[in-house]
């Protein structure tokens, strides 16, 4: 086990407290739909290889990152303009821009944390459950309140503006209308009067791969992502990126 | 507890304790999901003969006491009923093989720790620990799936070892386990409350009702105060109940 000094483990609790800040910036800005704020502020501008992987892949790369958080831009847009279209007294004389998110919440929920920083201070690593949920008033579905459990792993490195997310993965064990079960989702049905949300896909993962499995009766236990341990420097422990 | 004058390093040795703290318990969680008991005894609970003799397990039945016994329900057990329960499954489907990698399939366990309250004491020797962890335990059935939400109450006692901490008297008190996409006011009390029945087959040292939801709350486990050694404080461990002296006697 590494031993610091007093000055060390300040600047090593500084640290730590960036970090966590990062996590709680994340979770705050989304619920606000910064996705702009979250990919410009928190995410890294020059490091190698950046990841964002979920269950069916991995975006790789910045350009590949950069178009997944335009498209989430772009369907909180047509979510905003359906508001619009069935509100139109309320709605109707406001911008677009200025309604992101109405009528919906989405919460990314961080608990449970293990957070090791590298000997060398340079990188971390970071898991948390993720015990967030969504209430939308427009989905393709209509109206939804949806349950969203999982795991989100990062791996953050320090850049001259600061710590910066590198490396992140978020898995669900559980994506399931509320008021359900997770062990039998309910079928999805398509409301016609939200076809514009219905109309409109994510961009697939560039590097598309069956990564995690949603729950289901027939699932293995499976021990990912890794438990960060102590480390000395990046090269010596694990990715959370491919 | 008199306030000590503390330096600053020995300042900022105890902040990193809290952080420490927080971290065994994270990995305590993600261990317990990804199924990993053995590698959890070995790694994060006590090692050194004279605290795993007094390390305990407690949950609302009583207390497992010493780490042969923890080591005998928690690894060994658990494996038995991951067995059994894939045998009656692969009995009943018989395209499922009955294999060491399908041990467990089909469960899911995620008991996520929030609302953390540490106390350090003076002599920076052990710690104690509150948690409360909303989650979910999903088991699979030949005929069905039991999928629960969990509320339950953690409550541990560390103690440092070789300048590392590491978990000595864990006490987890169940609040509720009830059914996922059910109404609560529809499930009976005898079933979203866990009473004070072990699971069949798990060894327990000290059987005794340490933990109740039926009444609405429980004094014990006690709320952490800061305390300067941990002969001062109530114990996590079976030493701690109101209804037990130390050694186990009924009061």
């Amino acid at each position: 086990m590494t031993k610091y000094m007093t000055e060390q483990l300040t600047q090593r609790w500084e640290d730590y407290n960036e970090i966590e800040n990062i996590m709680g910036k994340l979770t705050y800005n989304e619920i606000l739909k910064k996705s702009d704020y979250i990919l410009d502020a928190l995410w890294c501008k020059n490091t190698q290889e950046p990841c964002l992987g979920f269950n069916n892949g991995y975006y790789k790369g910045y350009e590949a990152i950069r178009e997944y958080f335009n498209a989430l831009k772009e369907l909180d847009i047509i979510k905003a303009k359906v508001a619009k279209k069935m509100h139109p007294e309320e709605l109707g004389g406001v911008e677009t821009e200025n309604i992101l998110g109405v009528g919906g919440i989405n919460v990314l929920n961080f608990t449970t944390p293990v957070l090791e920083l590298s000997a060398d201070g340079k990188t971390a690593k970071g898991l948390w459950y993720l015990m967030g949920g969504s209430g939308d008033f427009y989905t393709e579905e209509g109206p939804r309140g949806t349950n969203r459990w999982g795991r989100v792993a990062v791996d953050f490195i320090r850049e001259d503006t600061g710590w910066k997310i590198w490396h992140m993965l978020v898995v669900l064990d559980i994506d399931s209308k509320m008021g359900t079960s997770w062990e039998a989702p309910a079928d999805k049905i398509i409301d016609p009067a939200y076809k514009e949300i219905a109309e409109f896909s994510m961009p697939a993962p560039n590097v598309p791969q069956n990564v995690y499995e949603l729950y289901h009766n027939r699932r293995r236990i499976k021990a990912f992502p890794k438990v960060p341990k102590p480390y000395d420097a990046f090269s010596k422990t694990f990715s959370y990126g491919i | 507890m008199t306030k000590q004058v503390l330096t600053d390093d020995a300042r900022i040795r105890r902040v990193w304790d809290v952080l420490e703290i927080k971290n065994l318990m994270g990995r305590h969680a993600y261990y317990h999901a990804y199924d990993m008991h053995a590698e959890e005894l070995a790694e994060l609970w006590v090692q050194k003969p004279g605290n795993q003799k007094t390390a305990s397990f407690g949950q609302n039945w009583g207390y497992q006491v010493g780490i042969n016994i923890i080591r005998k329900n928690y690894v060994d057990l658990n494996i038995k009923w991951h067995q059994e329960d894939l045998n009656e499954l692969c009995d009943a489907d018989p395209t499922l093989e009955n294999c060491p990698e399908n041990l467990g399939i089909g469960c899911m366990l995620m008991h996520a720790l929030s609302t953390p309250y540490i106390e350090i004491a003076g002599d920076g020797q052990t710690a104690q620990g509150m948690w409360y962890s909303p989650g979910q335990v999903t088991f699979v059935y030949p005929d069905k799936v039991n999928a629960l939400w969990m509320y339950e109450k953690y409550a541990v006692d560390f103690i440092k070892e070789d300048d590392e901490w590491k978990i000595w008297h864990l006490f987890v008190g169940t609040d509720f386990a009830l059914e996922a996409g059910e109404d609560m006011t529809k499930q009976p009390v005898s079933d979203t409350s866990v009473d004070d029945k072990a699971p069949e087959g798990m060894e327990i040292t000290i059987p005794i009702q340490a933990y109740t939801s039926r009444y609405n709350w429980s004094a014990y486990p006690a709320i952490p105060r800061p305390y300067e050694t941990f002969s001062e404080t109530i114990s996590n461990g079976p030493d701690g109940p109101p209804k037990l002296k130390k050694g186990g006697e009924d009061e």
